[in-house]
């Protein structure tokens, strides 16, 4: 147990450290705990550190500490804060190039790097020339990631570098600045072995029609093949039609083209990953299909893999369905790229694999098989969806699902529900049976009207609409029901009736003794602009639930009547939906810039941004300190201060 | 639509705002790397719901009648249920060769045993443990009692039904299929009663702590691939239950790739031969 205990001590001393103020007086407990065993320890103390204003004597004691040798967590800790100090800290850094110590050189090259300003190239590109190697690289290194004309012509000059890492780290820098050089200078780099990876990549970002061919050559040999993988996501874009015709060409002869596509596929490698997945999209081979699914890592790779599943059409969706034990191990990214193509890509031919899937016992698959059957709009989907009625959860989406088969299949569908609406009626059948039948359903309906079960009599309501001779009077009787359920699916049914029926039926419903159902009626009378109901309206926006008032509000800003004195009251109301919802309706009145102000230091994010936002498109230049110091107080929101200092820039864009 | 249909994007701030509404009503973390899953699979609740964005989305939960249970549904859906019986066979076989027998030394008096299983989903995992117990001769006779808990109440319908697809069953040899259940309609089998009998399901809020108070002590608690889903603080919350709940002695097994570190330093790290678990100090 001892380990758990030297763990308690540190996160003991990471807890002291995390309730320290962040402020000038913390800098000499902050500069110790850069020594600290622990590197969570360090790593608090660093952000800290680098969060606080770069005064000399901090810096000073920090370039010190890059000397320590007998303490490298230490060192390491205090190059990490020097990088997130900014341009204060530049001098000294400069001057630290030229100490005798070359590992503090080093340091220096690779702080300045990290620190990526421009007033760093010159004496970059003077330690180029260092005597110390490892220093000469984390110079060239460092210009890549500060780039500007100069770098990049010391980083193009490189290239022709007699040392090899200096090549390399010139070819990655350029890389990383995606900056394309011209094709003579990188051909020569391209078949030696100790570049080639690092060439083939910056060659991704050369536009030009010899340097697609040269990667699709490429492609079809062995000993280059995955490097152009590399070049073909280093671009980061799709191939051109031209490419990709040529492409398949190239690979036809290939013969473990699918294994070695797989492989790339699955990389670790960003790049090649991503050059894989163009790749397979260009080579449309639906055997593919489980691989390109299950290479997706996220948000980056999602769109392109989707796009890929798409191109390998109905036989790629055929092979994803083919095992549903490998697509319900799909890791969960992967598998929602997965059932997007499906639904996308479902066609009649598909039928079987997705019934299969609605039985598979997994409810995500289940679900996905009810939704895509619907786009199948295939006959014999309409058994395994009426089925699914006993599921309350997929009958949703075999509800939906058989109103898109209807309009292929109508009489089937109605075939196949009628025993459904005939007996115990279910709350997701009532709904099918309506919008499918439209005035036909009138007999069910009034049945599931008087249903004891209230859900069945709020699918009856919502039917109804489909059904218009019938739907008044049902409407009628519902806004009478005992069930608020029942209540709420007529008033948001109303909302939907032509502005003359609705209009009787919407009074009713603004004097309904539950708020849910006064909240859907606001909103039912701002869509159908019943300027009867303004003064009702005026007077629910004083309501004590919050949700009326919100309604209330957008009702009366619907119908363009909502008055500077209820803006006002709204901007000072208790709960922080309706602050923002003032905020964005009073955006063009000026009348809310004081409370904007104040609400700059609500104990909600959400309503500072909101208030910000206010501020960015109407205050004048007297807001922006405060906005500014708003934007500095949020230390600890990533999401709000990125988003005020968003209004920030527009307002000095405006002012 | 065709394969041109368009997606609706969750911009930063829409996401901390469900993230907010989220981690208030479960402890539920919905971490950026979420956003991609959340965008797709919550894409299908604003078209049944008529919602434009996932800022009305976000007001929706918070203000509509039907809001609690759409939260429900909505962690329902990006919270995997995925599971299966047998699952993590390594520990489970620790559990019985190891565990087992310390357990059944402290309890011999008693003839006992108490087990839990949180975050239990569909209910592969208690009654993947009643499985594990109800033929062990060692503790033949004894009282079992298994409890599972979920907070989605879906699932736990689907744990009380106690029938399976293909997919519950693939770490299921043919004779463990054999010897536990019995087939049903459509390729589906159902466990047999008597296996369903010592488990009992229920439930449960991880953070709701004065439900939680209703809870017996336990023996062991089995809490796998639960605390991934949830931030720092909330994880620390519920270790603390789980320390509270369990007897002196009592032992906690988490996911393969789950830990204390950082959460607490109550537990003592206990080393057996096939996996690491936690105990609460005591004889």
């Amino acid at each position: 147990m001892t380990w758990l205990q030297a763990d308690a001590d540190a996160e003991g001393r990471y807890r002291a450290l995390d309730t320290l103020p962040v402020s000038a007086a913390a800098i000499p407990s902050l500069l110790s705990a850069l020594h600290d065993d622990s590197w969570r320890v360090r790593r608090l103390a660093a952000d800290r550190l680098g969060a606080l204003e770069a005064t000399p004597a901090t810096v000073a004691q920090l370039v010190e500490m890059l000397g320590q040798r007998d303490d490298t967590g230490a060192r390491n800790a205090a190059a990490a804060v020097l990088a997130q100090l900014g341009p204060a800290v530049l001098p000294a850094i400069i001057e630290l190039l030229g100490h005798p110590d070359p590992d503090q050189r080093k340091f220096a090259a690779d702080i300045l790097g990290a620190l990526r300003l421009p007033d760093a190239v010159a004496p970059l590109v003077w330690a180029l020339q260092d005597a110390d190697p490892n220093v000469r690289t984390a110079a060239a290194e460092a210009l890549g990631h500060v780039g500007g004309p100069d770098a990049r012509r010391a980083l193009e000059k490189l290239l022709s570098s007699r040392d090899v890492l200096l090549r390399v780290c010139a070819l990655e820098g350029l890389s990383e600045l995606r900056l394309p050089v011209p094709l003579p200078m990188l051909v020569p780099l391209l078949s030696d072995p100790l570049t080639r990876r690092s060439a083939w990549r910056l060659l991704g970002h050369v536009h030009h029609p010899t340097a697609s061919m040269l990667t699709v050559r490429a492609l079809a040999l062995r000993e280059s093949r995955d490097a152009a993988l590399v070049s073909i996501g280093a671009s980061g874009t799709p191939l051109s039609s031209e490419t990709e015709a040529e492409l398949k060409i190239a690979l036809r002869p290939v013969i473990d083209f699918i294994p070695w596509l797989e492989a790339g596929l699955a990389s670790g490698d960003e790049e090649k990953h991503l050059g894989a997945l163009l790749v397979a999209r260009a080579a449309a081979d639906p055997r593919l299909a489980l691989a390109v699914a299950g290479s997706v890592r996220g948000s980056s790779d999602g769109e392109v893999a989707l796009q890929t599943l798409l191109r390998l059409g109905l036989d790629g969706a055929r092979a994803l369905l083919s095992s549903i034990e490998a697509l319900a191990d799909l890791a969960a990214e992967a598998r929602a790229v997965a059932a997007d193509a499906i639904v996308r890509l479902a066609e009649p031919p598909l039928c079987d694999q997705l019934i299969a899937l609605m039985d598979s016992g997994d409810p995500e698959l289940a679900e996905l098989g009810a939704r895509a059957l619907g786009r199948t709009r295939a006959r014999q989907a309409i058994a395994p969806l009426v089925r699914s009625f006993d599921d309350d959860t997929l009958a949703m989406h075999a509800w939906r699902s058989l109103v898109q088969i209807a309009q292929t299949w109508p009489d089937e569908v109605r075939a196949a529900l009628t025993p459904l609406v005939g007996g115990k009626l279910r709350p997701h059948a009532v709904r099918a049976w309506g919008e499918i039948m439209g005035p036909l359903a009138s007999e069910v309906i009034k049945r599931a009207l008087h249903d004891p079960q209230e859900t069945v009599r709020a699918a009856a309501v919502e039917a109804s609409l489909f059904s218009p001779k019938d739907s008044v009077s049902v409407l009628q009787a519902a806004l009478m029901d005992e069930s608020a359920l029942v209540r709420r699916a007529a008033t948001r049914t109303v909302g939907k009736l032509a502005p003359a029926q609705g209009q009787p039926l919407l009074a009713r419903a603004l004097r309904d003794a539950d708020p849910t159902v006064l909240a859907l009626a606001c909103a039912a009378a701002g869509e159908l602009g019943h300027r009867e109901t303004i003064a009702r309206l005026e007077e629910l926006s004083r309501h004590v639930d919050p949700a009326v008032v919100l309604a209330a509000l957008e009702g009366l800003a619907l119908m363009s009547r909502l008055s500077d004195e209820l803006l006002l009251r709204a901007a000072g109301h208790g709960d922080a939906e309706v602050i923002k919802l003032a905020f964005t309706l009073g955006a063009d009145r000026p009348l809310l810039l004081d409370k904007a102000v104040a609400s700059l230091q609500h104990a909600r994010w959400d309503v500072r941004v909101s208030a910000g936002r206010l501020l960015a498109v109407s205050a004048g230049r007297e807001s922006l300190s405060a906005l500014q110091d708003a934007v500095a107080r949020e230390t600890t929101d990533g999401v709000a201060h990125e988003l005020l200092s968003e209004a920030v820039e527009t307002l000095l864009r405006r002012v | 639509m065709g394969p041109t249909d368009s997606r609706l994007e969750m911009s930063a701030e829409e996401l901390h705002l469900l993230r907010d509404l989220f981690q208030q009503a479960s402890g539920f973390l919905l971490r950026e790397d979420l956003k991609f899953i959340a965008e797709r699979r919550l894409a299908s609740r604003l078209e049944l719901l008529g919602l434009r964005d996932f800022t009305a989305y976000a007001r929706y939960l918070r203000f509509d009648a039907r809001g609690p249970d759409e939260l429900e549904s909505a962690i329902d859906l990006l919270v995997p249920h995925e599971t299966y019986f047998f699952r993590e066979p390594t520990q489970l076989r620790c559990f019985e060769e190891e565990l087992m027998p310390l357990v059944e030394k402290k309890n011999e008096r008693t003839r006992s045993l108490q087990l839990w299983s949180a975050g239990c989903s569909t209910g592969e995992e208690p009654y993947t443990l009643s499985m594990l117990l109800l033929d062990r001769p060692t503790v033949k006779g004894w009282d079992i009692d298994i409890l599972g808990t979920d907070l989605s109440r879906k699932a736990l319908t689907s744990a009380r039904k106690a029938e399976y697809g293909p997919m519950a069953l693939r770490a299921t040899t043919p004779e463990q299929k054999e010897k536990f259940f019995q087939p049903v309609e459509g390729g589906r089998v159902t466990l047999l009663p008597r296996f369903r009998e010592p488990v009992r399901f229920g439930q449960l809020n991880l953070l709701d702590t004065s439900a939680a108070s209703l809870l017996p002590r336990f023996d062991v608690i089995f809490c796998r691939n639960v605390l991934i889903y949830f931030d720092q603080a909330t994880r620390r919350r519920v270790i603390e239950l789980f320390f509270e709940r369990l007897n002196r002695g009592g032992y906690l097994l988490l996911g393969h790739s789950e830990n204390l570190l950082q959460l607490s330093t109550r537990f003592e790290l206990v080393q057996l031969e096939g996996d690491l678990v936690y105990r609460r100090p005591g004889p």
